[in-house]
């Protein structure tokens, strides 16, 4: 058996356009100062992208990497994506599974394709063997039927497969990119991004092992972090229920705490029994048959394969209700029949869209509907509204999003796109943030979140702060905090409404998530203290690559990658009037319990504190040069004043 | 004392120890911690998994939010703040 | 005599007992272990198949439980005598009965009581 050292990392360069590939070391000085994965990504798309680049041309160039914990039993699968956005921003992802082991077994740990394909094709890696293979017969197939042809085709029960579906080819904004028939990443554009290359899928084995530098020092610190995680030792309560039911037990709670997004968030409340009509408890009573995990997972049940066991959808498959879906397809267009709710779900996957894409587009549209903006000439017939007793109508119209027909081929621009072609005010019902669609949790009653998404390089995307909610404050004392180099008053700082101290939680948010995902590991298991105390991330990731890296110096990774994307941005012409909250939030109050809009007030000293605590300017959120510099960044600065960036001293 | 009338939500692990979801609960309790005593004689096991034997308080795995009426929640980490008529409690 | 059983609808497919269990020998992780979870349909099954006699080359986390049951997230692997495991595997078909949980992770996993049953213990790594 081959044996590779966790510390290398090495890239397979496929040239699409004429076919060519090549693997290359990557400096080995980029594993202590990028980690690996969303990191490394952050490096490559600032360095190989050329300015304004045309993102469905054949400059851009969409990569997908692993990192030095992949493969060792606490990377969780978790993988990065990344390219060039269609709407102009960085676009980056990760997602779970088994995909970025495999990756790692077989000598690959970063594939960057370049140029396009004229005609569709995959792309297989056997070990050292990388070829690419015609996709014809698959193009236009849905992802369950391109992961059941790509099985029988390559008849190695263990290669791991990324897809894209029909969205994807056909361009549609936010499309996903999927594998393991339900893990799917990449809506900031990378769907769209591989169909633009005509790549329909990724095939990777490898049959090879990996080392970690220091045996004894890695279990021991798999050690402490499985204490923080396991079912019976961790001190967290979102541990016994994120890890078996589920994030969506959320939607009861916030149904009634004026957190829940109801009707295109028009409301924020939700009548109870609505709410458990959808709830995580009725999904595992209803319809789970299996505990699924991606790969080293120490929880057993965070997501479940589902069968819908009876009625119109009976026997339809699928996997993962997440805290999103009875969101944006429960409360948010105010529906509470988890039957079609979940097919709902099922049919995104299976065309590789995007939920929230979908979701908040429809919402969009409802409202536009209710309001007399959009009519029945527009939507090919259907009787858009909340609540839709249509339902094969609304099915129907999730199909022709992905294939861009009548009315869906204004639904597939995405809400902001939509807005803008429609007029008519409708652009203060979109629920988006740099064109891409929100996600599920608050804004008014989370400032946290609110200024999470509005910074967001990417577009709205949870895990980049997550969690919102405090862990207990008890754990970690003042002073042990200020020790791990988090000044912060916690108790105000995870406060939901109070603007105080939130920069600065979100500067730490932001660095250590980006550290997390660079190694990679899942930030969904940053529970306990393992999200304020990173030490046993940074045991592990030295006990792994033999790296001595001081503890200060190894979250610093974090900032760079922050910073990088940051300069990816401004450098596109993104500057703070971009980092702002869709009109609604900014703009009406909630209707209950008197939660106030994100007034300027409100919303502008966080995020001048954000920006302060970052160290970037305060009236563009241009990085200084002087942050730059101190993050061994200084080429960053040059290259933006070079492309006549005003980068402040 | 009064009797009270509470409506109880038991969220994930603790409707399997209760066996429902939501119930309208009448007692005296003063306290939220005298409730989850009563509700221990009901549902064997319910104060074991909130409240930590050695010091008395709400156990670092477990939360309850209480809606006092017409408010919005707050998470309880005081487990003995008295109990309002017409109040939510959330278990989790 | 100890043995290892396998539950295999608790398996959960996360391939931690297999990447643990090819690390033992050399600290080489791989997918080479005495224990390996095959996936012959895609993501519908997960199968872990053994070929070891339960005595572990290196027990990691205690001396007297092999790796692979240490770091098992559902309790799909069990190390007992014969009529321990008789044991659990009815009390996994009573805790299904009385509730949908047990479905996705056994009643000695579950550090909770439920349904009037106190919590089992189980092992922790």
């Amino acid at each position: 058996m081959r044996t590779r050292a966790a510390a290398e990392q090495t890239i397979l360069r496929v040239n699409l356009s004429n076919g060519t590939m090549r693997r290359e070391p990557l400096p080995a000085e980029w594993t202590r100062q990028y980690l690996g994965a969303r990191g490394m990504h952050s490096r490559l798309l600032f360095n190989e992208i050329p300015p304004h680049a045309d993102p469905l041309g054949e400059e851009n160039i969409l990569y997908f990497g692993a990192g030095p914990l992949d493969g060792l039993p606490v990377g969780n699968g978790r993988m990065s994506v990344a390219c060039k956005s269609p709407r102009g921003t960085v676009a980056e992802g990760s997602f779970g599974g088994f995909f970025g082991p495999e990756m790692r077994r077989a000598g690959v740990d970063y594939i960057a394709l370049h140029g396009k394909a004229d005609r569709p094709v995959y792309l297989y890696i056997c070990d050292e063997h990388a070829e690419l293979r015609d996709a014809s017969h698959l193009w236009g197939l849905t992802t369950d039927q391109t992961d059941d042809a790509l099985r029988r085709e390559l008849p190695d029960a263990d290669v791991q497969l990324r897809y894209i579906g029909p969205a994807g080819e056909n361009g549609v904004h936010a499309s996903v990119i999927l594998g393991n028939r339900n893990n799917s990443g990449g809506r900031a554009g990378c769907g769209e991004v591989m169909g633009s290359k005509k790549l329909k899928a990724i095939a990777v084995r490898g049959t090879g092992g990996i080392g970690v530098a220091d045996y004894p020092a890695f279990v021991q610190a798999y050690q402490t972090y499985r204490q923080r995680l396991d079912l019976a030792t961790s001190r967290d309560a979102w541990t016994p229920v994120w890890s078996t039911y589920g994030a969506p037990v959320l939607a009861r709670l916030f149904a009634e705490q004026g957190n829940l997004m109801t009707r295109n968030a028009q409301q924020m409340h939700w009548e109870s029994d609505k709410a458990v009509r959808i709830s995580a408890e009725a999904y595992l009573d209803r319809y789970v048959t299996k505990a699924k995990a991606c790969f080293s997972c120490p929880w057993p049940a965070c997501q479940k394969l589902h069968t819908i066991p009876d009625g119109e959808y009976a026997g339809w498959q699928g996997g993962n209700y997440w805290a999103g879906q009875p969101v944006v397809f429960g409360s948010l267009l105010d529906i509470d029949d988890l039957d079609f709710v979940l097919a709902l779900s099922i049919l995104c996957n299976r065309y590789g869209l995007d939920i929230f894409h979908v979701g908040f587009t429809l919402a969009w549209a409802m409202e536009c509907y209710e309001k007399g903006i959009l009519t029945r000439a527009d939507t090919d017939g259907l009787e858009l509204t909340f609540g839709c007793r249509d339902r094969q109508g609304l099915l129907e119209l999730v199909r022709k999003i992905a294939l861009r027909q009548g009315f869906g081929a204004l639904l597939a621009l995405g809400c902001s796109r939509a807005a803008r072609q429609v007029g008519k005010g409708s652009e203060r019902f979109c629920l988006a943030v740099k064109d891409q669609e929100l996600e599920a949790i608050a804004q008014r009653s989370f400032y946290m979140v609110a200024l999470g998404v509005a910074v967001s390089e990417v577009g709205p995307d949870h895990t980049r702060w997550y969690p919102p909610y405090p862990c207990n404050p008890n754990l970690l004392p003042p002073e042990e905090l200020a020790a791990l180099g988090i000044h912060l008053d916690l108790k105000k700082a995870f406060e939901g409404r109070n603007p105080e101290e939130k920069g600065k939680l979100l500067r730490w948010f932001s660095i250590s998530r980006a550290v997390v995902e660079s190694l990679p590991g899942c930030v969904f298991l940053v529970r306990d203290t393992l999200g304020l105390d990173m030490r046993p991330w940074w045991q592990m990731f030295r006990a792994a690559t033999g790296m001595e890296v001081d503890y200060f110096e190894f979250l610093k990774a974090g900032e760079r990658v922050i910073n990088l994307e940051r300069a990816f941005n401004v450098r596109e012409g993104f500057r703070r009037a971009d980092d702002h909250p869709p009109y609604r939030m900014a703009n009406e109050d909630v209707p209950v319990f008197g939660f106030r809009r994100l007034s300027p007030d409100i919303f502008d000293p966080m995020l001048d504190e954000y920006y302060d605590a970052m160290g970037w300017s305060l009236t563009t959120s241009i990085p200084r040069a002087q942050t730059l510099q101190a993050l061994g960044l200084a080429d960053v600065a040059a290259a933006l004043q070079a492309c006549g960036v005003e980068v402040e001293a | 004392m009064s009797a009270k009338t509470l409506t109880l939500r038991y969220v994930a692990h603790f409707s399997t120890i209760s066996g429902c979801l939501e119930e309208v609960y009448t007692t005296r309790a003063a306290s939220v911690r005298q409730l989850i005593d009563a509700l221990d004689q009901r549902y064997p096991g319910f104060a074991a998994a909130l409240v930590d034997p050695a010091s008395g308080r709400l156990r670092l795995n477990a939360a309850v939010y209480l809606n006092p009426p017409a408010q919005p929640p707050l998470s309880l980490l005081d487990l003995d703040r008295p109990l309002e008529d017409g109040a939510k409690l959330t278990f989790w | 005599m100890k043995r290892l059983y396998v539950i295999e609808d608790l398996c959960n497919g996360c391939r931690l007992c297999q990447t643990f269990c090819s690390s033992l020998a050399e600290g080489v992780f791989s997918a080479e272990g005495r224990i390996r979870v095959l996936k012959p349909s895609g993501e519908a099954q997960d199968i872990p198949i053994l070929d070891c006699d339960g005595r572990c080359l290196r027990p990691l986390f205690d001396a007297q439980t092999p790796t692979c049951v240490s770091v098992c997230p559902t309790g799909a692997l069990l190390y007992e005598e014969a009529a321990a495991a008789a044991e659990r595997r009815l009390l996994l078909a009573e805790a299904r009965r009385r509730h949908s949980l047990f479905k996705v992770v056994a009643p000695w996993k579950w550090p909770f009581a439920w349904q009037g049953m106190p919590p089992q213990k189980g092992e922790t790594p």
